[in-house]
C-alpha cells in the first residue's frame, strides 16, 4: 500500500493543477489524493487511518470558507502527527503561519503562484525526509528488537555481568549477577563502598576485599583483570567466584565502562579439592601398597628368622640334654660294667663248678645207695628250689644258729662251721635232719661240698640273669634319654616310666649319700612328648642333687588334683636365695661359674611345660626346696 | 682257734656273692668269707669278730658306696686294727679317695672294677 500525499484547496483547478504536478513526479511512489475542503479533508485523513495507511504529506491551501488551513493541518497534525504538512498561501498572514507552525509542526509553506520548480524541490525535500524518518523509525525499531535480543541474551547466561561507569556506579547488572550479589535492584553505590555494599571478601581470609585491588576498579583504571581469590558473603553461604573485568574504551581512548563477568567457581573449587582428594586418596593408596609389600617381605624374613631361631633353639634343647647326659656318663658306665663283671664273675665260676661237678658226680653216685642217692637229690632240689636273697646280716644269723644246731648234734666246732657256712649259702637254713646221714659219713662234707657246687651254679645263672636286667635297664635307660623324637607329635605316655628311667640314670648319684623317696600315684595315659618331659626331670632331679651336694633325702610326690597330674620334687639343699628367686627362669640366669652350665635349664623347661599346657611352681627355704609341675590330664 | 676271716664290703649283692665265690673256691676253707652290704655293717660284724677273737685279715672293700665311703671306712679300720691288710675294689674311685686310703690306712692296693679276670 502506496502512502498517501493529500491537497487540499477549495479551488478545484489548483487541486488539479497540484494533482497533474504531483502525479508527474510522484505518482509512482506516493497515491494523490484530494480534498475540496478541510472537513472533507479530515473525514478522508480519518478514513484513511482507519484503512492504517500511511499519509506522508499534507499540502493545504490557507483561505478555505469551511475552515483555515492552519486549523485543518493543528487537527490533522493531531490526528497523525508524522505526516509532513507543507501551507499554500497567497493570503497568508503571519498569524496564520505562526499558528501552523506552532500547533501544526508546519513543514514550509509555498507562496501561491507557486514556481514549479520550487515547488518540486520543496516536496522532494519533504519527502526526503519522510523516507528519512521512515527509515530511523524502521532502524530504530530494528535497533530496539536487537537490543531486546541481546537483553536476553545477557539475562539468561548463567555468568553474572555488570557493567560499571567511571564512577563505579553500577549501570547494569544482569539476573544471573543480581542473584549472586543478592540484590534486586541496583544500589547506588559508589566505588569505596564497593566491598562493604557486596559483601565482597578475600578468599579464606574473612576479610573485605581491599578497594583498591578489585578488579573493578583496576579495569576503571585501564587493566584487565582476572582473579579467583574473591567471595561473596551471602547470609546463608559463601560464593568463591571467578571475576573477569575489562575496560571499555570509547573513541577517544578514555575509559568508559569497566564491564565485569562472575560466576560461582564453587562447584569447580568442590571438583578441584574432589580431585585433589581422590589424587591424595590414590597417592595414599599407593604407599600403602607399596608398604604392604615392604611388610610382606619383612614378614617372609621374620618367618624364616622365626623358623631358624626354633631350630636353634631346638639344638639348645638338645645340646642341653647331652650336656646333663654328659655329667651322667661316668656313673652310667660303672652301672652298667658292675653288672658285667658279676656276669663274667659268675660266667667263670658256673665253668669250673661245671667241670669239677661233671667229674665227681658220677664218682660220687656209685658210692651211694638207693635211699642214700635220694636223700642227695632231696639236697639238691631243696637247694635249687631256695629263691630268697637274705642279707648279709641275716645270712650270718642263721649260720650262727646252724652252727649252734650242728653242735648240738655232735658236729665238731670246725665241721659245725664248715657245715654251717655252706648250708645257708646253699639256702639251706633248717630241717636238716633228713640229711644226717649223708653228712655224718666220712666224706659227708665232699657229698655237702658238690651239691653246693651244683647250687651254686644254679645261683650263678640267677646272678647272670639279675645282671643282665640291670644292665638292660641302664642301656633302656640311656637309649630313651638320648633319644630324640622331632616329629612334633604327642604320644601317650606313663610319666611314672619317664621318671624311673631317669631315675635309673642318676642311680649312681645316689648312691653317694642322697636317700631317695617315692610318694607315686597310679597315673593315667597322658598325651604329651615323652622326650621332653623327661629332660624335664632330669633336670629337676639333677638341680636338686646339686643343691644337696649329693646328700641328702629327695621325695618324689604325685597326686591328681582338680584334673591335674601333680608332681613334686622335694630336695633337702640349702635352697633357693630370696633375691634370685624371681630370675630362675630367666634364660640364660645361672648361679655357676662360666662353663660350668649354660644356665638354659629351666629357661627350656618352663617352655616345655607352657608347650604342655603345664605349670611350674616352686617354694624354697634352706633345707627344704620343692618344684611342682602341674599338666592337665588329657582327654 | 677259728679261722681267720676275709671280709668283702659292697653294697652291690652281684659283687659281693661272685667275689666270695672266687675267694672260696681259690681259697678253699682256709678262710672264712664274710660280707657286708655297707661300711657300718662291716664295722659292726668287725667289731664282734674281735670280741669273739676272730681275726680279720683281709678286707676287700668297694669305694662308693652309701654312709660312709670306702676310703673312709678302711682309714677308721686302720685307726683300731693296723694289721689288716686292706684292698679298695672299685669302678669309680677319685684319686684323691685313692691317696687318702693309701696314706691314712696303708692301703695294699686298689683293683678296678672291671669285668675283671681271676686275679
Amino acid at each position: 500500500m502506496k502512502p498517501v500525499i493529500i491537497c487540499i484547496d477549495d479551488d478545484q483547478t489548483v487541486l488539479d493543477s497540484l494533482m497533474r504536478e504531483l502525479s508527474v513526479n510522484l505518482g509512482d511512489q506516493f497515491e494523490i489524493e484530494m480534498a475540496m475542503g478541510g472537513i472533507e479533508a479530515l473525514e478522508l485523513v480519518d478514513d484513511l487511518l482507519t484503512e492504517e495507511c500511511e499519509i506522508a504529506l499534507v499540502i493545504a491551501d490557507y483561505i478555505m470558507p469551511d475552515m483555515k488551513g492552519d486549523e485543518v493541518l493543528k487537527r490533522i497534525h493531531e490526528r497523525s502527527p508524522n505526516t509532513l504538512k507543507i501551507m499554500l498561501t497567497g493570503q497568508a498572514t503571519i498569524e496564520g503561519v505562526s499558528n501552523a507552525v506552532n500547533s501544526a509542526q508546519l513543514y514550509r509553506y509555498i507562496a501561491k503562484p507557486w514556481v514549479s520548480a520550487q515547488l518540486n524541490l520543496t516536496l522532494q525535500e519533504a519527502l526526503k525526509i519522510y523516507w528519512l524518518e521512515h527509515q530511523l523509525a524502521a532502524q530504530n525499531t530494528q535497533l530496539q528488537a536487537s537490543e531486546h535480543r541481546l537483553a536476553q541474551f545477557l539475562e539468561a547466561m548463567p555468568i553474572g555481568v555488570s557493567v560499571y561507569d567511571t564512577t563505579g556506579k553500577t549501570t547494569y547488572a544482569n539476573r544471573k549477577a543480581k542473584e549472586l550479589l543478592g540484590i534486586e535492584e541496583l544500589p547506588n553505590v559508589t566505588i569505596e563502598q564497593f566491598s562493604p555494599a557486596y559483601q565482597v571478601y578475600r578468599s579464606g581470609t574473612g576479610q573485605l576485599y581491599p578497594n583498591d585491588q578489585l578488579p573493578v576498579v583496576r579495569s576503571l583504571a585501564g587493566e584487565t583483570v582476572r582473579a579467583e581469590d574473591l567471595e561473596l558473603h551471602q547470609p546463608d553461604r559463601i560464593i568463591p567466584l571467578e571475576v573477569s573485568t575489562t575496560p571499555i574504551w570509547n573513541e577517544m581512548g578514555h575509559i568508559t565502562y569497566a564491564i565485569c563477568t562472575f560466576q560461582d567457581i564453587s562447584d569447580r573449587q568442590r571438583a578441584e579439592s574432589d580431585r585433589l582428594r581422590l589424587a591424595q586418596e590414590r597417592e595414599a593408596k599407593n604407599v600403602a601398597l607399596q608398604m604392604n609389600l615392604e611388610i610382606e617381605a619383612k614378614n617372609q624374613e621374620l618367618a624364616s628368622a622365626l623358623e631358624q631361631l626354633q631350630a636353634t633353639q631346638q639344638q639348645l634343647i638338645d645340646s642341653e640334654k647331652m650336656a646333663a647326659l654328659g655329667q651322667l656318663v661316668a656313673g652310667v658306665a660303672h652301672e652298667i660294667n658292675t653288672p658285667i663283671a658279676a656276669i663274667r664273675s659268675s660266667a667263670g665260676s658256673i665253668s669250673g663248678f661245671l667241670s669239677s661237678t661233671l667229674e665227681e658226680l658220677p664218682g660220687l653216685f656209685q658210692t651211694l645207695n638207693k635211699k642214700q642217692a635220694q636223700d642227695f637229690l632231696a639236697l639238691l632240689g631243696r637247694s635249687l628250689h631256695q629263691q630268697l636273697i637274705l642279707s648279709t646280716k641275716e645270712e650270718r644269723k642263721l649260720k650262727k644258729a646252724l652252727r649252734i644246731q650242728l653242735r648240738e648234734l655232735e658236729f665238731s666246732e670246725a665241721d659245725a662251721e664248715n657245715f654251717a657256712d655252706t648250708l645257708v649259702i646253699m639256702g639251706i637254713y633248717n630241717e636238716i635232719d633228713i640229711f644226717l646221714p649223708l653228712f655224718t659219713r666220712p666224706d659227708g662234707f665232699n657229698i655237702l661240698e658238690l651239691a653246693y657246687k651244683i647250687s651254686q651254679i644254679k645261683r650263678g645263672m640267677t646272678t647272670i640273669q639279675t645282671a643282665t636286667e640291670r644292665a638292660s635297664k641302664v642301656v633302656f635307660a640311656l637309649k630313651t634319654y638320648a633319644h630324640c623324637e622331632h616329629s612334633g607329635q604327642m604320644t601317650q605316655a606313663d610319666l611314672t616310666e619317664g621318671i624311673e628311667t631317669v631315675l635309673t640314670l642318676y642311680q649312681n648319684q645316689f648312691k653317694q649319700g642322697v636317700n631317695l623317696v617315692r610318694h607315686y600315684a597310679k597315673l593315667p595315659l597322658m598325651l604329651c612328648y615323652p622326650d621332653e618331659l623327661n629332660q624335664v626331670w632330669t633336670n629337676l632331679i639333677h638341680n636338686a642333687l646339686q643343691a644337696m651336694d649329693n646328700r641328702g633325702t629327695l621325695t618324689i610326690d604325685m597326686a591328681i588334683i582338680d584334673e591335674r597330674v601333680q608332681i613334686s620334687f622335694t630336695d633337702s639343699g640349702k635352697g633357693i636365695p630370696e633375691e634370685i628367686k624371681s630370675k630362675i627362669f630367666a634364660p640364660f640366669f645361672t648361679t655357676k661359674a662360666p662353663g660350668e652350665g649354660s644356665g638354659l635349664g629351666l629357661d627350656i623347661i618352663n617352655k616345655i611345660i607352657e608347650k604342655h599346657q603345664g605349670k611350674i611352681e616352686f617354694e624354697s627355704i634352706p633345707g627344704q626346696t620343692i618344684f611342682k609341675v602341674f599338666l592337665p590330664v588329657s582327654r | 682257734m677259728f679261722k681267720p676271716v676275709i671280709l668283702c664290703v659292697d653294697d652291690e649283692r652281684m659283687v659281693l656273692d661272685s667275689l666270695r665265690m672266687q675267694l672260696s673256691t681259690a681259697f678253699g676253707t682256709i678262710y672264712k668269707y664274710e660280707a657286708a652290704e655297707d661300711a657300718y655293717e662291716a664295722l659292726d660284724l668287725i667289731e664282734e669278730l674281735y670280741h669273739d677273737q676272730i681275726s680279720v685279715i683281709l678286707i676287700i672293700s668297694d669305694w662308693l658306696m652309701p654312709g660312709i665311703k670306702g676310703d673312709d671306712f678302711l682309714i677308721r679300720v686302720h685307726k683300731e686294727f693296723p694289721n689288716v691288710i686292706k684292698i679298695m675294689l672299685t669302678g669309680q674311685a677319685e684319686e684323691v679317695a685313692i691317696d687318702r686310703a693309701k696314706e691314712q690306712a696303708n692301703l695294699l692296693c686298689y683293683l678296678l672294677l672291671q669285668p675283671k679276670n681271676n686275679n
